[in-house]
């Protein structure tokens, strides 16, 4: 597992130094100049190339960028004249004097706390102090300091003070809500349909998926704006749907119409991955043992029907990037995907640049997620022979 | 395992263990024979026939086909002359975005063009950018894909090394770059979308033939010594057509899709293209303060191309592949 886990991190370098080479040699191989529109006369103009290090070779110009940005400078924003660098813009300001409790320690505490509840659980459950324990020994300590500390992130960044945020904290919160939208619709619906196979329930529903998973997000974006700008002209309401620094509530409409796409493909994965379960014998077996249908569909089904389920996740929350690039576009939500479209447009390398990596990074790290929790999820799997695959 | 429990699944019994199961699969083998033999191929067209959803899809595709067609003929007008009413006293630059009427179906764009004539020339851009792209991209996925599968070592280290690079990379991002480097030209489009979507025929490909080259009869084929080539192209190929099919007829919409939002954004062709992307773009600009019309009838029209194409592949799928629908409603 360990040597799985170095295997995969090894694997982040080529992806990494591949997409910053292709982005840098796209992104420079962009007719014109960021400065030409400008009108600057000739001479500021080489001044200006000189002082962004934009007359040095090209491959000069790449081992600069990729020694600046490992050491966290992404460099300033073109489009922006170089008043902000990209990491203020996508990450936000640091305020100067910040103080509290450092991050670390913050999520040191929490899988304290969450570690002392386990123990407060054994202590409850059982007298002996040696079996007060047992649950330390089992599986899923991991998975509760796992989702404690997840729970812990995730609110902090819904809590955190917007003014002065960066691109990447709505997209982070976008992304998060829709990928909640995703699960929470999709497979419900998916189990439903599966369990009341070939009635009108399971038509309707796989149907309303195939709809769902029709409308790109764009458009449904679009409509949606329709539809405000006419309930706002027939009650006199005036909801405003893209504010410069949208609040989390903001968020949540834009959040739904990215997440239904995704939404209708984990419904319809989950309904076939649980047909394909249902047929199983241990179902017969849950069933004959006379447990109740919400258990079996529950705890012996979807448990199972969730292997496939967790397996296109990670594409799942790629589609998920790349459906916030157009949201944000159509919802004019400062997010990443937005920085990023109107840095092509601007020509900003260092943003191209910068949002392009961000954006692979999360790939990487996602799909390196998922496959962890594959192998916890189904310990069949074994990653210590023939990782490869 | 799975194999065994699918046949199980499928002819409908409970054999216990596995000398019953192959009594069951050789009865059944038995019924198959006696019935006329039928093509694979006459098999899924009936699967598919059966589905009305599918068919329903089919329908619409074929008739936005001919829209794209005869393009000329249904337009009525010429999509980029400008139109305007000599009989109203209004100044012209004040008829603009007419609502509809019977003179035009989707009332008029800013220009004064005839939006009805704009969208139906649109639908041979969207549909010539979904074709064109698969085409690409079934000449770059799938050779890659049939080698890094079928001879493993190196050559499958360095191609999937590729693939996880283009993975990394959300492909619309890779698209918007690639049109900002070579330009806005319709055939850059095409490569653009290719280009950033292949990784996925050669994933599906690769994974398709690490499942297929040990079967015995592929084994049987080169143990009789039939050349590599002649294995690929006679006992392998044929075996991947369904999956590709499917891949392809879902690749299609998505591409559309892609091709929708680039002009959207307004990075291919240029504003009097009459591409869908751009006719949304401009009536997401003007609908606050003239008819909605101008950015439903374009949205509506991607929806539904996009649909009907979904509506077919999904019906293609469970038509050529049963065991991976997972219970579709035709059986």
């Amino acid at each position: 597992m360990g040597k799985y886990i170095i295997n995969r991190l090894l694997l982040v370098v080529p992806v990494f130094f591949g997409i910053t080479l292709i982005t840098f040699i796209m992104a420079h191989s962009i007719p014109g100049s960021p400065f030409n529109s400008e009108r600057l006369p000739e001479a500021a103009r080489i001044q200006i190339d000189h002082a962004y290090g934009l007359d040095r070779p090209l491959y000069e110009q790449y081992f600069i960028y990729i020694i600046n940005f490992l050491r966290g400078d992404w460099g300033p924003s073109f489009e922006r004249q170089g008043n902000q660098t990209v990491t203020e813009i996508l990450f936000g300001y640091r305020s100067a004097g910040e103080s509290g409790v450092p991050f670390w320690l913050q999520l040191l505490a929490v899988t304290a706390v969450a570690w002392l509840g386990l123990l407060a659980w054994g202590a409850v459950r059982s007298a002996t102090s040696k079996q007060m324990l047992a649950p330390f020994f089992k599986r899923w300590v991991l998975l509760v300091t796992i989702v404690a500390l997840v729970g812990y992130i995730v609110f902090v960044i819904f809590t955190l003070d917007t003014s002065n945020a960066g691109g990447f904290l709505f997209s982070l919160r976008l992304g998060i809500l829709a990928f909640v939208f995703m699960l929470l619709v999709g497979i419900p619906l998916g189990v439903i349909a599966a369990l009341k196979q070939n009635t009108w329930i399971d038509y309707t529903l796989t149907t309303v998926a195939l709809i769902g998973f029709s409308i790109p997000s764009f458009v449904l974006g679009l409509l949606a704006l329709i539809a405000v700008v006419v309930i706002n002209s027939l009650t006199g309401t005036n909801f405003s749907i893209a504010p410069s620094s949208p609040s989390t509530f903001d968020l949540v409409l834009p959040a739904l119409l990215l997440g239904t796409r995704e939404a209708s493909i984990i419904a319809r994965l989950t309904r076939s991955s649980m047909l394909e379960v249902i047929r199983q014998d241990y179902m017969r077996t849950a069933q004959a043992k006379g447990l109740d249908n919400g258990t079996i569909a529950v705890k012996h089904g979807l448990k199972n029907a969730f292997i496939p389920i967790l397996t296109v996740l990670g594409d799942r929350m790629a589609g998920l990037l790349t459906g916030s690039v157009t949201i944000e576009t159509v919802f004019n939500i400062p997010g990443i995907g937005r920085y990023f479209v109107s840095g092509i447009l601007a020509k900003d390398y260092p943003m191209i640049l910068g949002t392009t990596v961000l954006y692979a990074l999360m790939v990487v790290f996602i799909n390196f997620v998922v496959d962890l929790l594959y192998g916890y999820f189904d310990p069949r799997i074994s990653y210590a022979k023939g990782s490869a695959v | 395992m799975a194999k065994i429990s699918s046949e199980r699944g499928l002819n409908g019994s409970g054999a216990e263990n596995n000398d019953e199961a192959r009594v069951v699969a050789f009865s059944s083998y038995d019924a198959l024979s006696a019935r006329p033999s039928n093509s694979l191929w006459q098999d899924a067209w009936k699967r598919l026939s059966r589905n009305k959803l599918a068919m329903a899809g089919l329908v619409v595709v074929i008739l936005l086909a001919l829209m794209a067609i005869f393009a000329p003929w249904i337009a009525r007008y010429e999509p980029d002359h400008p139109f305007y009413d000599s009989t109203s006293p209004k100044p012209y630059n004040e008829q603009n975005y007419q609502p509809p009427s019977l003179d035009h179906f989707m009332g008029t764009t800013g220009q004064n063009y005839d939006l009805w004539a704009r969208v139906v020339y649109g639908s041979r851009i969207s549909l010539s950018v979904g074709l064109v792209v698969q085409a690409i991209v079934l000449l770059i996925g799938l050779p890659l894909g049939l080698i890094a599968g079928y001879f493993g070592g190196w050559l499958d280290s360095l191609i999937m090394r590729v693939v996880d690079i283009f993975r990394a990379f959300p492909y619309l991002l890779l698209a918007l770059l690639f049109l900002s480097i070579f330009g806005s030209s319709i055939i850059w489009v095409y490569i653009a979308i290719a280009v950033s979507t292949w990784p996925i025929m050669t994933r599906i490909v690769r994974g398709q033939i690490l499942g297929l080259k040990h079967k015995e009869y592929i084994e049987a084929a080169r143990a009789i010594g039939v050349s590599t080539p002649r294995v690929l192209l006679r006992h392998i190929l044929p075996n991947l057509l369904g999956p590709v099919i499917v891949a392809v007829s879902f690749g299609i919409p998505e591409a559309i899709i892609t091709e929708a939002f680039l002009g959207f954004i307004g990075v291919t062709g240029d504003p009097s293209t009459p591409s869908w992307g751009r006719l949304i773009a401009e009536g997401r600009d003007a609908f606050q303060s003239n008819p909605p019309t101008i950015l439903i009838f374009p949205c509506l029209m991607v929806v539904l191309t996009v649909m009907s194409l979904n509506f077919l592949g999904d019906g293609l799928r469970d038509a050529l592949d049963p065991k991976q629908g997972g219970g579709s409603k035709s059986r």
